[in-house]
């Protein structure tokens, strides 16, 4: 049956018998609107997409119902795209529908659900069913789930499915089950060693017209590059969260037995005796991640570790890009929020990634705290992809006033992550300053300065910002961000008429409004090409140029 | 008790593992399936519009692929044609040459949206399971073309052609020849393709500096997306028509030498309902 119609079968149902019981249901939900108006400026790579050429408009809706009466709870989900930019950052989608339902009610120890179901297993090293709306990721798991509690500390869950896109389904079967309890060794209190162990099993089962489509493209390779696919992958993992008194220690290793997936990087010869790059092959792959949290009066401190090999999981190993994930693989750097600093972040590797982090942080007394993070990301055979190392410092003078100062240096493999060839390591610099001062107890006024020392990529940047407050309605934003120093040898550098580079200046200037449960926010933004990152989830997307509105509601 | 849990769990895996783990293994057989097999009957043959670019890392693999498929079919049933219309496709630093140009973003824009580059369209057909028209897994090409190349065709277009290297007056004339009814506005596109140009090329962690790029389409005798021909088309039925072009100046690009006459006929439909009926390639130098 179509989503629509089971997702307005049900709620009839449920109005249904609201109306003939006492109890009223409850309901709550959320509503989100982006509307972009696009504004064409070549000179930044703001072109040549179907919104800048003649749609002029795109934007993208979700309305969120949940109703909660008698045990049960259902929900559902309105999702709209008109002429988005969102799913292809370069293309234009539209389609509108019921995005998402469910069912959920609890029978004694077992608690049951249907529909579009977002659950992990550990940290979601061998699944998860996750949605990331920036990157309009929303792979919810479109079957049945139930959580069957053994005792208070112990639950044991089972689910199978198929994976959410869009308003369809990938076509692999997802089943997936796992255990997890929770122990404490010795006497409750603050010297007690607590455990939440835990294992777990995904099998995913191909649909006949995935390996074929596998067996298709086999087909046509030479005989000796030619791996053979199977139906059934499964993945097992087990982990442990270990707590005692300062020190809380994750551990999780998994293991994905052998698949054919795309190997990128791998070569293949073709049948006319051209090389060229990528190649299915098959393999198994492992994870081990290990993390260490040690928060001991004013020192806190994470060391992490992670090691990966082939663990691209997909629901079709025929889907690329961000399609089909049916796992998370946590990132492994620190996840940066000023402008200048977040710009190069590093894409979680699935197939050879060796990292490290290691993330300190000091409160010194009342007033000051120092933080300091440091993280090393290389492929198993040993290239450099990623390094970081990042220092800052607050003080906090009272309530009147607030200064974070800092600097970061990173190493950032842009061949790698964004795919260009001959590209150097890009090797930045970037000091940065955050002043907050409270005029009044309702006003307030925020500064950012940033300046990024590259000679690679765009070359050097300034950055600055102005952000205006009254609380609780309106904040007024304006920023600009200059490329002053913008280098010549750049493989994408746009030159203008006279063969000059322009020193390029992409300004924001915005309003935001709060009313209630509402925020209305509006932008005027030039935005320059660059990596957009959610939880080490990554994608390039190109120079933006234009207004954006956004309206978001909770009720 | 908390061993329990673990025991029940641990037996269900054991089970599941021993017991599901064993496949029958799937068969590949290299080589494709060929092209048409019978002597009686015309097949379609197959236009390949690649969208590529000169930045776009992954389109020598494409190329590549459009080789063996050419190797693999023959190369009067795969006929590609490289579309260098827009996105990823300006010159890079020091390219002699620039493939880019209107007539070429003219039919590249016809088949936005598409998932990035290189992206083949393959007799302009939108395949079941397909998101987009074209389709931007090169490793999927054979497997479309395959398909298109299995197809009785329902009409057949016919080309004989001059040139006259003196004045660059090139003189074509197309047949067109129904097979069965065909109940839809028909088009004929001419193009020209040129290829041998060695440049530079984005590659996949390098640019290739040499890089002898085939099948670039320059421009067109037609319009980009066709000149009309009828209303409908009945089998047995036939259509000529006569068109003149005269080929720009040599710059390294419009070498007659190098270049290829590209004709097809197709259906004047937009969107996911174009299809292209046959097509036929000449050398503009015989």
């Amino acid at each position: 049956m179509h989503t629509h119609k089971i997702a307005l079968t049900l709620v009839a149902w449920l109005m249904t018998m609201s109306l003939h019981a006492q109890d009223k249901p409850i309901f709550s939900g959320g509503f989100e609107s982006n509307l972009n108006f696009f504004i064409r400026d070549s000179l930044i790579g703001a072109a040549d997409i179907p919104q800048y050429d003649r749609e002029l408009t795109g934007g993208e809706a979700w309305l969120n119902l949940n109703m909660a009466y008698n045990g049960f709870t259902i929900g559902g989900r309105f999702d709209l795209f008109n002429n988005s930019n969102l799913l292809n950052p370069t293309g234009s989608y539209t389609g509108q529908g019921i995005g998402i339902w469910y069912i959920r009610k609890s029978v004694g120890n077992l608690d049951l659900q249907a529909g579009h179901i977002y659950d992990q297993i550990g940290s979601g090293i061998i699944f998860r069913s996750f949605e990331q709306r920036p990157l309009l990721i929303d792979n919810a798991l479109y079957g049945v789930h139930g959580k069957y509690h053994l005792n208070d500390n112990w639950s044991i869950k089972a689910f199978t499915g198929m994976q959410r896109f869009l308003f369809s389904e990938h076509s692999g079967i997802i089943k997936g089950a796992s255990l997890e309890g929770f122990h404490t060794f010795g006497e409750p209190g603050a010297g007690a060693v607590n455990v939440a162990p835990g294992i777990g099993i995904v099998n995913r089962t191909l649909s006949d017209e995935a390996v074929g489509r596998l067996v298709d493209k086999l087909r046509f390779y030479r005989p000796e590059d030619v791996v053979i696919p199977q139906y059934n992958t499964y993945a097992m993992t087990a982990y442990n969260t270990l707590t005692w008194k300062w020190l809380t220690w994750y551990v999780e290793a998994a293991y994905k037995t052998p698949e054919v997936f795309l190997d990128p990087m791998a070569e293949r010869t073709t049948v006319g005796g051209e090389t060229v790059e990528g190649r299915l092959v098959r393999d198994a792959g492992s994870v081990i991640y290990n993390s260490i949290g040690i928060a001991a009066g004013k020192l806190g401190m994470s060391i992490e570790a992670k090691r990966t090999e082939n663990f691209n999981m997909r629901a079709d190993p025929n889907l690329e890009r961000l399609d089909g994930l049916i796992n998370y693989l946590p990132p492994m750097n620190r996840q940066n929020s000023y402008r200048l600093t977040a710009r190069y972040a590093p894409a979680v590797q699935d197939l050879s990634e060796l990292a490290f982090q290691f993330d300190a942080s000091y409160k010194v007394n009342k007033k000051l705290s120092v933080h300091g993070n440091f993280s090393n990301i290389t492929t198993l055979d040993g290239d450099q992809l990623y390094r970081e190392i990042y220092v800052d410092a607050t003080y906090k003078q009272k309530r009147k006033w607030q200064l974070t100062v800092g600097a970061q240096r990173q190493e950032y493999n842009q061949e790698v992550y964004e795919i260009k060839p001959e590209v150097p390591i890009v090797r930045t610099v970037v000091p940065f300053a955050d002043f907050l001062y409270r005029i009044t107890r309702k006003k307030s006024i925020r500064f950012e300065t940033q300046y990024m020392d590259t000679r690679e990529d765009f070359g050097r940047w300034l950055f600055g910002l102005v952000e205006y407050g009254i609380a609780p309605k309106w904040i007024f934003e304006a920023s600009i961000m200059y490329n002053f120093e913008p280098n010549e040898d750049r493989i994408d550098a746009v030159f203008d008429e006279n063969g000059n580079l322009p020193a390029l200046v992409y300004p924001t200037l915005g309003a935001v409004y709060i009313h209630k449960a509402n925020r209305y926010s509006l932008r005027y933004v030039k935005q320059v090409e660059g990596i957009v990152c959610t939880g080490g989830i990554c994608r390039l997307e190109p120079a933006f140029s234009g207004f954006k509105f956004q309206v978001t509601s909770v009720f | 008790m908390t061993l329990r849990p673990i025991t029940i769990l641990a037996a269900v895996l054991a089970i599941v593992l021993s017991t599901s783990c064993e496949e029958i293994p799937v068969t590949v057989s290299t080589g494709g399936g060929g092209g048409p097999t019978s002597s009686d009957t015309i097949f379609k043959t197959v236009l390949v519009e690649d969208l590529t670019g000169v930045r776009c890392p992954n389109c020598p693999k494409g190329s590549a692929q459009l080789d063996d498929m050419v190797a693999l079919f023959g190369g009067d049933n795969i006929i590609p044609v490289g579309i260098h219309g827009d996105f990823l496709a300006d010159p890079l630093p020091e390219s002699k040459f620039v493939f880019k140009n209107d007539y070429a973003k003219a039919i590249e824009e016809s088949y936005v949206p598409f998932l990035g580059k290189p992206a083949g369209v393959f007799n302009r057909i939108k395949f079941e399971d397909e998101l987009f028209i074209s389709n931007a897994d090169s490793d999927e090409w054979p497997i479309l073309a395959e398909r298109e190349l299995q197809k009785v065709a329902e009409a057949t277009i016919g080309m004989e052609h001059s040139y006259d290297a003196g004045s660059r007056r090139l003189e074509v004339d197309v047949t067109v020849t129904g097979i069965v009814d065909i109940d839809q506005g028909l088009a004929v596109s001419i193009w020209l393709t040129q290829s041998g140009m060695v440049d530079k090329q984005e590659s996949v962690g390098e640019v290739l500096p040499d890089y002898v790029h085939k099948h670039v389409l320059l421009g067109g005798v037609t319009a980009p997306l066709g000149d009309p021909l009828v209303e409908s088309l009945l089998a047995d039925e036939t259509i000529t028509r006569s068109y003149t072009y005269t080929l720009p100046a040599e710059d390294g690009l419009w070498v007659a030498e190098d270049m290829d006459i590209i004709s097809f006929l197709h259906n004047t439909s937009s969107g996911d309902g174009r299809e292209v009926f046959y097509t036929v390639h000449a050398e503009v130098v015989e």
